[in-house]
This record gives C-alpha cells, structure tokens and sequence, in this order.
C-alpha cells in the first residue's frame, strides 16, 4: 500500500538533497575564490534578482500551462463524446482556456526581454515596471491554478460525490487537517505499514504540506542569504557593517551637538565654581573615581588629587584631557560622560585641592603652581 | 521457524536508572547553588572547589553526561534488546561499561572541583578522564553493535538509527576536541589555537546538544511515545525524511555560536543558513511525536507520563525553533553574552531532556517492578512543579537578557555610553533571583518523583530477567516491491557507515580551509606568545574558570568598540591554547583589559571585588593572595608550547622561569609603590601579568604605526 507514496518520498528526498548541493556550489565557488570582492552596486543586485525572480515565475507559468493544456485536451476528448448530446459550452469554455493560456505566454515573453534589457540601470521607472510584471506574472499564475483547480475539481466531485460534504466540521480543525493533509483517524488503518518492533506499529502518514515547503524556504533562503554575502557581496559582512554604523552614529551625535550647541571640549574648558556643577561633578566622581583615587582624593590605587604634584599636568585643560582621554592606567572616560559632565568632574576634583586629607598617598609626577606650566592663557 | 525462548536483562536497565535519579538530583543542586552564587556571591564560601567558575562546569557536566547520559542508557538498553528481540550481546560489557562511566562522573565531579580543567565547554574534563571516556563509549558502542548484530528482527527501527547516529557521531565530536597534549598528569593545552580552537570546540559544544541531547533522546521518544500512548507512529517516511536531514545538518550549525567573532565570516554564515535550515528536520521529530498522539488526547489528560511527554515534545519544537532564530546575525547580536541565552538551553534541558527523562522513569519503573506507579496525584503534581518552574526560570532571563543587551547598547545623544557595565548587572538581579525561584521548583518537583519512585518500587517486585520469545531471522530474500528504505535497515553498519560519511562533511568543509588558507587568520606581526609568567597566570585563569562570565571577544559593534576597545582580530589570539572567548557576560569583556587598570587595582580587586567596584557580584578570590606560583612546571609548559608551535627560542624551557622571576619582581615592586606589600612568588602576580597583558599586543603595533609616522 506504501510503493506508491514510496516515490514521493524519495522524490523529495532528491529535491531536498538538490537544492543543499546548489547552496553549496553557490557558497563555495566565492569562499574558496582569492582576491578583493568586487564592489558591487546594489542595484544591480536587485535587478538581477527582479530578472531571476521572473524568469522562475516564467518557468512556473510555462510549467502551469503544460499541464492546464494538457488537462483541456483530455477534457476535450471526454467532452467531444459527451457534445454529441450537448456540444457547444465545453468547446467554447476549453477554447477560452487555451486563448487564457496562450495570451498569458505571449505577455511574458515580451515583459523578460524589457526587464532583461533593463539590468544596468535601475531607475524608478524601471523597478516599477519590473514590480509590474512580476505581478501580473503572479496574476497569471493564479488564473492558471484556479483554472486547473476548475477542472480538476469536476473530476474529485463526480469521483468523491457526497463523501466530502458529510463533515463540514469547524473551520479552524478543518483548516488543521487540510494544513496537514490529515487522514481521519478511522481510515489510518489503510496507512499502516505490514512491521511492527515490540509491539510498536507505524503509519505511513503524508509529510504535512506545510513542513515540506517550509523546509524548501529555509533551503531557498540559505541560497540567497550566501549568495547576497559571499557571492554578489551586496550585504555588509561585519566589518563593513561596523562602520557603516559608526559613520551613522557619528553624523547623528555632530548633528546633535550642533543643534544643541554644547561647545565645551579641551580647548574651551574653564574651572566652575558653581555650586549645581560641582554637586553634579561630586556625583560622577563618586560613582567613577573613587575605587583609585578615594572618596577624599587622597588616592589609592590612583594618585593623591589633593597636593600640588601632578603627573599629567594640573591646569584645569590638562585634567579635563586626562580624564577624557586617559592615560596609562588611567582609563579614558569619554565613551562614559559627556563633556560638559567631565567638565564638571574636572571642577570638582581641582575643589580638592588643598584639603590634606589623612592617611593621603606621597606626592607623585610634577610640582605644579597656578598659571606655571599650564597652557598660556588666550 | 523454531520459536526461541530468552531473557532481557534488566538489571542493568535498573541502575541506570536509579544513577539516573541520583545524578538529576545532584546536577540540579549544583545548578541551584551557582544560580544563587549570582546574586549572592558570598555563598561560594570564599572556597576555591566552590566558587562559580568551578560549580558552573561541575553542574554542566553533571547534568549532560550524568543525568542525560545515565538517562540515555537507561533507555537504550531497556528499548534496544526488545527492539531487537534479544538480550544484550554481553552482561559483561553492560557491567563495564556502568560502573566505568560512573567512575568517570565521579572523577570529573572532583577534578573539576579541583580546578582541573581544559578551559572548553561541556569538554573540561582533562586527559586522562578523556582516554577513559573514549574507552567506555567503545565498550558501549562493541556491546550496543553486537546486540544489533545478534538481533531477532530483521529490520531497525527508527530509534534504533537514532542510537546508531549519537554513537558514532559522539565518538568522532570526543576524540577530535579532545586532541590536547599533556604537559603534567592533570593538565593538558589544547592542539589548536585561537580561532581554530573556537570552531572546533563550538563544532563540538553545539553537536553535543545535537548527538547527545537530542538524537538519543528522539530516539527514545520514538521508543516511549507509542508505548505509553498504545498509538502506531505518525509518519514513517517523516522518520526517514526528518533522521537523515538532521543529522547531516546540526553537523554544520556550530559557526553560529560564534557570530561576529573574529572566525571567518564565510564560516559564521555557514552556521547561520545551517541553523535555519535546521529548523524543519527538528520539528519532524516533534510533528511526529505530536502527531503519534492524535486520537488520544484524552489519555492525556489523565496519564502523567504522556503529560510530561507532550510538554517535553513541545519545549523541543520550540527551542528548536529559537534556536535558528538565535543564529540570524541580528538576532545574535542581541542575544548573545547575555541571560536570553542561558534561558533558551533551559527550555530544552529542563523541558525536552528533563521532561524525557522523568516521563521515561514514570513510565518504566512500574514495568520493571511489576506494579503500577504508587500515585498518578503525586506525579501530576511534579509535572505541574516542573512546568511552573520552567516558566519562572525561563521568562526571567529572557527578560533579563533583553533588558542588559539594551543597556550595554545604549548611547546618550551626545555618544557616550548610557550606562556603566556594572548597572546593567545589579539591574537584573531580581530576575535572577526569581530565577532560581523557578529552578527550586523544578527540583522540588524531582525530589516528589524520588519519593514517588521509592514507593512504587517497594511495593512492586523486580524482575530481573524478563521472559521473551521471538524467532531468528529468516534469511529467505525479499522479493516483492518494498520502500527504498527498508534496504538499510536491514544493514546496521551500513547505516553506520553511512552515519558517519553524513556527519562527517559539515566539520571537514569548515575546518579544513580554516586551518589550511592563510587568509582566514591574517598575521600580526606585533603578537608575540605570552611570557612565562603570564603564561601562568593564564593557566590560572583557565583553571578559576573565569571564561564562565567573561569573554574574551569584542564584537564589531559600536558600543564594544566604545566599552571595551579595537574589535578583536582573528590574529590575537594566535598562541591561546585553548581560546578563551567565552560564551556569556555576566561580567565585561576582558580582551582588552590589559593596560586599562593599575596592578593595585586588580590586587584589591581579586581580594574583593566590591571594594573596587561597588555592587560587583564577582566572588573573591583570597587564596590567589596567599598560594605560591608553582613554577616547577614552567619549562614543561614551554616546551609544550613550542610542539605546538609557539616560536620560543631554542633551549628557552631552561631560562623560562628566570624571566618569569624578573616579571614577578616587577610587579611586585609597581604594588609596593601602591602600598601593597606582597611577596613576588603568589599566584596573583601572575594572574596580574597575563590581565595586564591581554590585548595589548595590537595596541602596541599602533604605537608602532604612530612612531614611524612620526620619523616620516
């Protein structure tokens, strides 16, 4: 009872099996490939799948036709035997069909040769046609299945006859079943297999539907997704991704910056005595620089902020440039703080100066006096 | 035919069933342990055996190879000798290989305790425990062959493909990961380095979910399903279909657990589309469970062990459905390092391998007792622990990786950094801790079948050997027309020969161009190999288990670059046998540490890690302060080092341990000028030297690049 669905299974098994050997031969021809990527133009990538998508659709609507033709002539012979009672309709409906047919291979023939003339360039006036003939190339694959679907129906009614319309049961189970192509469960007998193990027997149910081609779409995709990557190189790998997304990033922040007019940067900082500067620059200091330098500014781990001596400069730009930037252990705080709130840090830490906390770290780096080795003032 | 009379053997089916209980329950509370040590980092007991770097691995491995692993042989040698009509080949090698694989479990639960470890996932366990694995897993495969092989079916069944494809596949994953060459008696390094070792281990680390915890476990859902549920199979051309693709496919989704790495990319959409497409062949297994049910949803409702099957059948569908999604580039970038992660491996080790396995024993111990189970109430209510503890567990760490992933992407509108590594931590910690809520509850849940086991069992009466009778085979030649298929099941080493050519493609066509075209590693010439100290001080790092919440690779992405600095180049990591990348940031990313902290830093910082960055939940590490660098191993590592192909000069294994003095004595005095006082010859000097060194190497050739400029 299984030889016959036997073939379907290996059928698909092959199709399945084909489709991974396309994906890989797509793949390896461009790993293996030495040498810089072409730098493609996007464009052209599109319109090259536009041309390849229509030309499937062109195969599906020469395919669909074939048969359609096919069935037509069969009902023509069953029908010519049947006119001699009631001739005329089945000629005019089976001539109709063939003209439906005919018109639609015509439409396309001439709608690839536009597109494919077309690959260069692609400006709007061209994708939008394309889009066009796609879908009328879609239009005219639903006609054909909705045609076949007539004719084929014709023959499952006078087959099934009242069988089908015994159960019309809920839409939503139904709708399962057919997703499914479920057998009712008192039929399975006809499906089961002559072997059973330890007493466990085993159906021969159809694959659903929905599985198969949803395993072909996963196929399909692979196919494209490595031949957008690695073959036509026309989707950023993640370097390239990387700075596309920092040249984005940046144009934003500079745009920000300019609308908001914060101008304060290493060049134009200058000492704040304000009370609501310092509180916010105590905060930061709290949260960021006290595991080094202590909550006095004694220092620890980092150096004494509260004496005269100074590693990398005490004027208020210096202090600023070596917390935005760091500098040896000191890491950089630019990526944490904006620089008006390193600003305001740097204000805060010059408030320390002088406060002899005890238990505080020797002096380290450079003596340094007010308005001594700092820059010139403008 | 003459009718033979003869006896399975469940005796041994009996105690891989009772090692299976027991080690559920174990690798549970080692889970539950590390889950607390999260938010509560004090109950490591500031015990080296017992810190999370430690317990993680401990728990791991004790969930996969023992509870998985018990719980896979159970069912194998109940389901294989009814299958095939027979006892098993040899009692002997039953024996053998039970208390061998026990023994095995019990060195690894001390070694790794100890700090024994090669540093790669679900594959620590060092030389020695390696050799006895591969030697167990032939006992098993000679024992499980001959059974076949003496069978009195003519046919294999599905389950039965399913154990042959583990075996084998099993067998080539263990053995090629495990090429390391052994420097003392418990420590090893690992053949490959850097990005070659990361494909190998991820080859490995994803198909031991695939061959390990998965294919037997189908197996054995093809097994259990149609017996508890009295229901013929679904699909047979659906078991063909589904066997053969998922087993040629998983093979290829390792690269995915790598994406944006510094592996080639070619490779990581490899892993992307094989992942994907994976996404059918899996839920072949589940359509076919599922499917098996129909008619039946009735007995659902009343029979605990279908209960648990159904739950287990559905979290297997859906984590392999995340799973795919997981492994598209842009889903990954959020997922990865984070908790998301950690929740999607729960829905299958907690639903699908877990569910299987309690499902399994509900289901066989009353067989093997000759009883029914002691009460259905009490095995509906650990079904509904179990469930309620998935939920809690899982739903909290997918918010929480959401929630970090987001904070750890967030930029001001000025372009700064939103936030701070650590406040995306103490952010997340109430779904931690709701999250060990939820593990509670699963091994609450456990912990009633336990009982409910031991009851049905004491009032039940074992049968050791159970009668069968069954004819040989006959050996007459089929003629009439049959399915394709049926040609290959009469044939068990052709299908496990044709097994292994299946699974065998996906990892040669990976890692034969990673290793043998120049262009997927490009040199850097300012990468040089670690100095001895740090080599220690690495060794150290690999044995603390700190890859279990620090990776060791930038991602090119804004915000990495801006957090931690340059994306990380396939280049660096040239020398690092084995890889240290990691899988999951609970805290930052290491690889460019180097150079960004003072050494007092790290000094106070290993000591108590709240004292340099209030609010951390990193354990501390005392005994780093006071152990000596044992530095008797030094020229024994280097000339490791140099087989594998680290270019230190000739005859340097002698003058290794000079330098490595010199360095020590450096830093030591660099901690003197920060008022820390430590003589140079502990273990944290050398921790120290390898933090301070790591990614520094490219920094130092931009420093290079600026000073020639400069000339110019």
């Amino acid at each position: 009872m299984s030889f016959k669905n036997n073939a379907n299974c290996l059928k698909s098994m092959f199709r399945i099996l084909s489709l991974l050997i396309c994906t890989l031969i797509v793949f390896s021809s461009s790993v293996f490939a030495a040498g810089p990527p072409p730098i493609p133009v996007l464009q052209n990538e599109l319109a090259l799948f536009l041309v390849i998508f229509m030309i499937i659709l062109l195969i599906v609507i020469f395919v669909l036709g074939r048969v359609l033709m096919g069935l037509a002539e069969v009902k023509r012979n069953e029908e010519k035997e049947a006119a001699k009672k009631s001739g005329i309709p089945a000629a005019i409906t089976t001539g109709l069909l063939l003209l439906i047919s005919h018109s639609s291979f015509a439409q396309d023939s001439n709608a690839a040769v536009t597109a494919s003339a077309t690959v260069g360039g692609l400006s709007s006036f061209v994708f939008y046609f394309s889009i066009s003939i796609i879908l009328i190339e879609l239009l005219v694959i639903l006609g054909l299945i909705y045609n076949i679907k007539v004719l084929l129906r014709k023959d499952r009614d006078e087959a099934v006859e009242g069988e089908a319309s015994a159960v019309p049961s809920a839409t939503l189970s139904s709708w399962w079943s057919r997703m499914n192509r479920f057998k009712p469960v008192e039929q399975e007998t006809e499906l089961e297999l002559d072997h059973e193990y330890d007493g466990i027997r085993e159906l021969d149910n159809r694959l659903p539907p929905w599985w198969l081609y949803g395993f072909y779409a996963t196929i399909i995709f692979g196919v494209i997704y490595l031949w957008r990557y690695h073959v036509s190189y026309s989707a950023p790998l993640s370097g390239e991704e990387y700075e596309i997304s920092v040249k984005k990033a940046d144009e934003q922040v500079k745009a920000y910056l300019a609308q908001k007019g914060e101008t304060v940067d290493e060049n134009t900082v200058t000492v704040s005595t304000d009370a609501a500067d310092l509180e916010e620059g105590k905060k930061i200091y709290t949260t960021a620089c006290v595991a080094c330098h202590k909550a006095d500014g004694g220092g620890m781990v980092g150096p004494n902020l509260t004496d005269d001596y100074w590693m990398h400069g005490g004027d208020i730009r210096s202090i600023f440039k070596t917390i935005k930037y760091g500098i040896n252990a000191m890491p950089q705080w630019q990526t944490s703080y904006s620089n008006k709130q390193i600003a305001q840090v740097a204000s805060y830490v010059m408030s320390l100066h002088g406060t002899n906390p005890p238990g505080a770290k020797a002096p380290e780096g450079e003596l340094y006096k007010e308005n001594d080795g700092a820059a010139p003032q403008p | 035919m003459q009718v033979e009379k003869f006896y399975y053997d469940n005796r041994i089916v009996r105690a891989f069933g009772y090692a299976t209980v027991v080690f559920a329950v174990v690798g549970m509370l080692a889970g539950l342990w590390a889950a607390i040590q999260i938010y509560a980092p004090s109950t490591s007991l500031n015990l080296a055996p017992t810190t999370f770097g430690r317990l993680r691995p401990l728990h791991t491995n004790a969930i996969i190879f023992a509870f998985v692993g018990n719980c896979i042989f159970t069912g194998v040698y109940y389901s294989l000798q009814r299958l095939c009509k027979t006892r098993m080949y040899s009692d002997t090698l039953s024996w053998i290989h039970f208390w061998g694989w026990q023994l095995i479990i019990a060195s690894a639960a001390v070694t790794l305790l100890m700090g024994y470890t090669t540093g790669k996932e679900y594959a620590e366990l060092e030389w020695p425990i390696d050799i006895a694995i591969t030697l167990i897993w032939v006992v098993f495969g000679i024992n499980m062959f001959g059974t076949i092989l003496k069978r009195r079916e003519k046919h294999l069944y599905v389950a039965i493909w399913f154990y042959i494809a583990t075996w084998v596949t099993i067998a080539m994953l263990h053995i090629v990961n495990s090429i390391e060459i052994p420097v003392t008696f418990m420590k090893s390094y690992s053949w490959y380095a850097g990005v070659q070792d990361a494909l190998v281990q991820w080859w490995y680390g994803h198909n031991a979910v695939a061959f390990f915890l998965t294919t037997p476990i189908l197996g054995l859902m093809y097994y259990f399903l149609p017996k508890a549920a009295n229901r013929p199979i679904y699909s047979y051309r659906l078991s063909i279909i589904h066997f053969w693709s998922l087993i040629f496919l998983y093979i290829w989704a390792g690269p995915h657990h790598l994406l944006y790495t510094a592996l080639p990319d070619w490779a990581q959409s490899l892993g992307t589309v094989f992942s994907l497409m994976l996404i059918f062949p899996s839920w072949g297994g589940m359509l076919n469970g599922l499917f098996t049910l129909r008619g039946v949803w009735d007995k659902v409702r009343e029979e605990p062990v279908l209960k648990f099957m159904v739950v287990a059948i559905t979290c297997y569908g859906m984590s392999t459905l995340e799973g795919p999604l997981l492994s598209l580039k842009n889903v990954s970038a959020i997922a990865h390092y984070t908790d998301w992660i950690i929740a999607h491996v729960h829905i299958g080790g907690l639903g699908w391998n877990g569910f299987m396995a309690f499902a399994m024993l509900y289901f066989l111990v009353p067989k093997l007792w000759g009883t029914s189970l002691y009460s259905k109430k009490l095995a509906t209510n650990h079904f509904w622990l179990g469930t309620i503890g998935i939920i809690l567990y899982a739903v909290p760490l997918y918010w929480a990786g959401f929630t970090q992933s987001l904070m750890w992407k967030t930029f001001t509108p000025e372009g700064q950094l939103r936030f701070q590594f650590l406040e995306s931590v103490t952010n997340i910690i109430p779904m931690y801790i709701t999250r060990s809520v939820g593990g509670t509850l699963y091994l609450i849940g456990a912990i009633l079948m336990v009982y409910n086991l031991a009851k049905t069992i004491a009032r039940g009466k074992f049968i050791a050997n159970e009668e069968a009778e069954a004819a040989p085979i006959a050996h007459k030649t089929h003629q009439r027309k049959e399915y394709w298929h049926r040609w290959i099941e009469r044939k068990p080493v052709t299908l496990l020969v044709v097994s292994l050519i299946v699974v065998v493609i996906g990892g040669v066509v990976e890692m034969v161009p990673t290793f043998l075209v120049k262009s997927n590693i490009p040199t850097i010439t300012s990468v040089k190999p670690y100095t001895p100290l740090e080599l220690q001080g690495r060794d150290i790092y690999v044995r603390e288990g700190c890859y279990t919440c620090h990776s060791q690779m930038i991602r090119p992405f804004r915000d990495e670059v801006a957090r931690y600095g340059e994306y990380s180049k396939a280049g660096e990591f040239v020398y690092d046998h084995p890889f240290q990348w990691g899988s999951k940031r609970t805290g930052p990313d290491l690889a460019r540490v180097g150079g960004k902290y003072p050494d007092s830093w790290h000094y106070n910082h290993m000591d108590d890690p709240t004292s340099m960055s209030p609010g951390s939940i990193m354990p501390s590490y005392p005994w780093l302060l006071d152990k000596r660098l044992d530095t008797s191993s030094t020229p024994a590592k280097i000339r490791a080092m140099q087989k594998l192909g680290v270019p230190y000069p000739e005859g340097y294994d002698q003058n290794a341990n000079k330098d490595l003095t010199d360095q020590a004595e450096a830093i030591a005095a660099r901690l003197k000028k920060d008022k820390i006082e430590t003589p140079s010859n502990k273990e944290i000097i050398a921790l120290i030297a390898y933090l301070q060194r790591m990614g520094t190497d490219i920094k130092l050739e931009q420093k290079l690049a600026d000073r020639e400029a400069a000339i110019k």
